[in-house]
C-alpha cells in the first residue's frame, strides 16, 4: 500500500523493507496529462471541425498535411523541440513543458478522429439545418457536433491514453523529481519517466517499483480503452 | 410487347390516369395571377454537366405546383435552386434569375440564409435532428439572427405541429427524442419544423417517397391544407404522377433534353396537363409510354 501513498525514500545498500512509493509520479502524470488534455482538446476539435465542415481551400490542405506530418513525428523529436523552445528559454525544466510536448502529440489524433466522426454525420442533416435558415457554424455546433460527440470523446480518450504512456518527451522536459509536487512550473515526476529511471537503478526494490509503475500505466490504457468501448457501444445503440 | 423487327406504330392508348381526384380549377384561372416565385432562364450545372437548362417557371401564390418528370430530368436540382440550397455544395453553378415576389434571390446583396427563412424545404427522407420533438420544431426559431422569445417559441411550435397535423399525436411527449417517431410522423415533423419559421413558400422534394401509402395520404392532405387553409405556396417534386394529379393545381413537366440536360416541356393547370397535354412528350410520359 505504501506504493500508492508514499513518495521516494532513499535506498541504502543492505537495508531491508520498503523504498517508499510512486505517489509523486501518479500525481505528476495526472497533472501533466491533464494540462496537456486542456491544451490539446480545444485545438484538436476545432481543427477537426474546420477540416470536416469547411474543407476545400488551401488552408484545409495545409492543415491536413501538417496533421499527418505531426502524427508521424517520433515523440523524442517533439520532446527535444519542446526542450529547445521552452526549457532552454525559460531555463527551467517544468511539467508544463512536458504538457505542451504531450499536447503536440495528442492534437493530430484528436483532429483526425473529430474529422472522421463529423464526416459520418449524414449530409442531409446539414441540409435540413441550412433549409431552416441556420448559418453553417450554428448548424455545426448545435446539430452536427452533438451527433458526433461519442466519437469525438473516444478520440480524446485514446489520445490521452497514448500521451499518458509517453516517456521520451518527458525525459527532456519535466526531468523527474523525487518529491511530491503540484507545481507545473518546476520539474515533476511521471509514471513512464519513473519506470524508465528506476530500471536503471542498481537496487532491486526500485526495479520492482518500475514494474509497478508500468502495471499502473497498462491498467490506465486498458481502462481507457474499455471506457471507450462502453461509450461507443452506448452511442451506436438506437 | 411487340416482336422485335416489326415496324412499330404506337397505338393511341387511352390515358389511364384516374382523374377522379384531379382538382379542376380551369374555370378560375384568376386565382393564379399572383406570381410568388419565378425562374427565368435558370440553368444549373454540376461541374461541366448541365443538370437543367433554361428553365422558365412561374409559381403562383397560394397554390400547389407539382414538378414531375422522369429520373435525371433535374426536378430536384431545379427545386433546390429555388431556395439557394446549391450554395452549400461546391462545384455547382447556377445561372439565370429566380425572383421571389419580383425580387431576385441570387443578387449579390442577398443573404441565402434569409432566403431560406422565406422559402422552407422538406426533403425526400425524414431527417429529424437527434434532439427532442419540441427542440426539432423550435430549431429555426433559435437560430442566431432569428431568435424568438421563449413564449413565442412555444406558441409557434404548437401552431406548426397543429398545421402539420401532428399535435394530437405528440403533445404529451414533446420532450421525447424525435427519432422515436414513425417515418410518417418524422416527415410531418419535418414539415412542422419548416412551418415554424413561417416561410412564405414550402418546397417539398419527393416528400413521400420513403413513406407507406397511409403516411403518404396524410402528407398529401397536409399539402392541400397548407394551401387551402393556411395560404402557403407549395412546390412539390414527385415522381408519382397520381400524386401530382391528386394534390396539385398546376403541373410542370420536365424531361431529359437532347443534350442530356433537364428541360421544362410544359406547365399548365393539372387537369389540362393530365387530360389534354399540349406537348407529345408530356402525353407519352403521363400515359406511361416512356419514363
Amino acid at each position: 500500500m505504501d506504493f500508492f501513498t508514499e513518495t521516494f525514500r532513499p535506498v541504502t545498500i543492505g537495508a531491508r523493507g520498503g523504498a517508499g512509493g510512486v505517489l509523486h509520479a501518479i500525481v505528476g502524470s495526472a497533472l501533466i496529462v491533464g494540462a496537456a488534455l486542456l491544451l490539446a482538446t480545444p485545438v484538436g476539435i476545432l481543427a477537426g471541425i474546420y477540416l470536416a465542415e469547411f474543407r476545400g481551400g488551401a488552408a484545409a490542405t495545409v492543415i491536413r498535411f501538417c496533421t499527418d506530418v505531426l502524427s508521424a513525428v517520433p515523440s523524442i523529436v517533439v520532446g527535444v523541440t519542446a526542450y529547445v523552445l521552452i526549457v532552454q528559454r525559460t531555463r527551467q525544466f517544468s511539467g508544463l513543458a512536458g504538457s505542451i510536448a504531450l499536447a503536440a502529440l495528442m492534437v493530430p489524433i484528436i483532429t483526425r478522429t473529430t474529422e472522421e466522426m463529423l464526416q459520418l454525420v449524414p449530409q442531409t442533416v446539414r441540409e435540413a439545418a441550412s433549409a431552416l435558415g441556420a448559418p453553417r457554424w450554428w448548424a455545426t455546433l448545435t446539430v452536427v457536433l452533438p451527433m458526433a460527440m461519442g466519437g469525438v470523446v473516444t478520440g480524446v480518450l485514446l489520445a490521452m491514453a497514448r500521451a499518458a504512456g509517453e516517456t521520451a518527451p518527458l525525459l527532456v522536459t519535466v526531468l523527474g523529481n523525487n518529491q511530491l509536487t503540484v507545481d507545473l512550473f518546476g520539474p515533476m515526476q511521471a509514471l513512464p519517466l519513473l519506470a524508465y529511471r528506476y530500471t536503471e537503478q542498481p537496487f532491486q526494490i526500485l526495479n520492482e517499483q518500475a514494474w509497478g509503475a508500468a502495471l499502473i500505466l497498462v491498467l490506465l490504457v486498458l481502462g481507457t480503452n474499455v471506457a471507450v468501448r462502453v461509450l461507443t457501444r452506448r452511442r451506436t445503440r438506437p | 410487347m411487340e416482336q422485335a423487327g416489326v415496324a412499330t406504330t404506337v397505338p393511341h392508348r387511352p390515358i389511364r390516369i384516374d382523374l377522379a381526384g384531379v382538382r379542376d380549377r380551369r374555370e378560375t384561372p384568376d386565382a393564379w395571377t399572383e406570381i410568388k416565385l419565378e425562374a427565368r432562364q435558370l440553368t444549373v450545372a454540376y461541374g461541366h454537366r448541365v443538370a437543367v437548362r433554361d428553365i422558365d417557371l412561374r409559381v403562383p401564390a397560394r397554390a400547389v405546383t407539382a414538378i414531375i418528370g422522369p429520373s435525371g430530368s433535374g426536378k430536384s436540382t431545379l427545386l433546390r435552386a429555388l431556395n439557394r440550397m446549391h450554395d452549400d455544395t461546391p462545384g455547382v453553378r447556377v445561372a439565370g434569375t429566380v425572383l421571389l415576389d419580383g425580387q431576385p434571390i441570387y443578387g449579390p446583396t442577398v443573404d441565402p440564409v434569409q432566403i431560406r427563412r422565406r422559402i422552407g424545404m422538406v426533403f425526400q427522407r425524414p431527417n429529424p435532428f437527434a434532439m427532442s420533438i419540441f427542440d426539432n420544431v423550435a430549431f429555426g426559431l433559435r437560430v442566431p439572427g432569428a431568435r424568438r422569445p421563449r413564449r413565442e417559441v412555444a406558441e409557434r411550435v404548437e401552431r406548426a405541429l397543429r398545421q402539420a397535423a401532428l399535435w394530437d399525436e405528440v403533445k404529451d411527449r414533446l420532450d421525447r427524442p424525435a427519432t422515436a417517431l414513425s417515418g410518417g410522423q418524422q416527415q410531418r415533423l419535418c414539415v412542422a419544423r419548416a412551418l415554424a419559421v413561417e416561410p412564405e413558400v414550402i418546397l417539398l422534394d419527393e416528400p413521400t417517397s420513403a413513406l407507406d401509402p397511409i403516411a403518404t395520404g396524410r402528407i398529401e392532405e397536409l399539402m392541400r391544407e397548407l394551401v387551402d387553409e393556411h395560404g402557403y405556396t407549395v412546390v412539390v417534386v414527385t415522381h408519382n404522377m397520381q400524386q401530382a394529379a391528386r394534390v396539385s393545381d398546376l403541373t410542370a413537366f420536365l424531361t431529359v433534353g437532347p443534350d442530356h440536360a433537364g428541360t421544362l416541356v410544359e406547365v399548365g393547370p393539372t387537369a389540362q396537363i393530365f387530360t389534354n397535354p399540349r406537348d407529345r412528350r408530356t402525353e407519352d410520359y403521363i400515359t406511361g409510354r416512356v419514363g
